[in-house]
């Protein structure tokens, strides 16, 4: 098996230009894209937002690739961060798209390789009916209805300790649970 | 593939429930940037948390109703009146069904309790301690989803609005 190119030697050929200049921009789009996404879907709660954020951060990694304003590993990272926070702030307030050019063009194809897990309804709710009343319901306010865990402990007369404890445990239930046809099936 | 320094599931969740104070969130976000294991375990209390944010729950309010419509989803309505038997056949041109379990007498703040049942087996499928309503309609409203074909489909809902009163039941033999 081929071993994957480490950010370094990415960072080198699209510093270098070249014939291999697109296909290293390639796999550090395909590498960052769902970390990226993940990023915005955790601040943004919203797939077509996180998307967007995928590829406006893309889109500046290239660039300050090819200009070589970005050459190490942790400048890298640093540099994807620092873009996503701004990212983040400004997606929050704005909600356009531009019209996309030849390099969204190529930083949206990676962002579409992004994993999805769609899950099926039916099997969603026969999953949170197996974990009990107070389980499902900590996940529901944390998750479906976004209360803070101390909105979540106020409503089910718990502790702020006690929610954030059922809700590692139910969530890891639930996604067992959501897994095991696939298990069975495999 | 490895990781010298893994983070939890229960770190993880802890992140993505919004429960770590900022200095720590940012050392997991640098992290995940970084590592193909916790990304990994990070996409995947991300879905399950994705999946329960965007359910559609069995009970549905009307605010939540109307949203959806207004977002372009293809919504039919069921209405059932208390007692009644339905034989519903899911539309192929509609994205959600909604059965409207109506003639109901709910004032604003009444306590609703909804519990779902196979007919044939008694399992219950579902069960809503405190289930949102339509008031001046006199309405629950039951979503049901084309993904619902893999459950029973011969299904009891059973409305109880306050503790000492009789359930009002309602039958739904669906056919998807």
């Amino acid at each position: 098996m081929k071993a994957e190119a480490s950010d370094a030697a990415l960072l080198a050929a699209i510093a270098l230009g070249g014939a291999g200049l697109r296909e290293a921009e390639r796999a550090l789009c395909r590498r960052y894209a769902p970390r990226i996404r993940l990023y915005g879907l955790r601040h943004l709660r919203d797939e077509e937002h996180a998307r967007d954020l995928v590829q406006t951060v893309l889109l500046g990694v290239l660039q300050a690739a090819r200009e070589r304003r970005v050459r190490e590993p942790e400048q890298l990272v640093r540099f994807v961060l620092g873009t996503s926070r701004n990212a983040v702030l400004r997606l929050r307030e704005l909600d356009r798209r531009a019209e996309p050019s030849p390099d969204e063009v190529l930083v949206a194809a990676a962002g579409s390789e992004a994993p999805r897990d769609p899950v099926n309804a039916a099997l969603l709710l026969r999953c949170l009916g197996s974990l009990g009343d107070r389980p499902r319901r900590v996940l529901e306010l944390s998750f479906h209805d976004e209360l803070e865990s101390d909105e979540v402990a106020a409503r089910l007369q718990l502790t702020r300790g006690n929610v954030r404890v059922i809700r590692h445990r139910a969530l890891a239930a639930l996604r067992a649970c959501l897994d095991a046809p696939t298990r069975e099936g495999a | 593939m490895s990781c010298a320094s893994p983070l939890s599931w229960e770190t993880l969740v802890d992140w993505w429930a919004g429960d770590l104070d900022e200095a720590a969130a940012s050392a997991v976000e640098e992290h995940v940037l970084t590592c193909d294991v916790c990304s990994g375990v990070a996409g995947r209390v991300a879905a399950t948390a994705e999946a329960i944010r965007t359910m559609i729950p069995p009970v549905v309010g009307p605010e939540k109703l109307a949203g959806m419509f207004h977002k372009g989803i293809r919504i039919l309505e069921n209405p059932i009146a208390p007692g009644q038997t339905s034989d519903f056949h899911f539309p192929r041109n509609a994205d959600l069904a909604v059965h409207v379990l109506g003639g109901l007498v709910l004032r604003p703040g009444a306590r609703v309790e909804v519990t779902l049942r196979s007919l044939s087996t008694g399992n219950v499928l579902g069960h809503v301690e405190d289930a949102p309503f339509d008031a001046k309609r006199g309405a629950v409203y039951l979503a049901c989803q084309r993904d619902y074909a893999q459950l029973d489909h011969d299904l009891v809902a059973e409305v109880r609005v306050g503790k000492d009163q009789p359930a009002a039941q309602y039958t739904i033999l669906h056919h998807f």
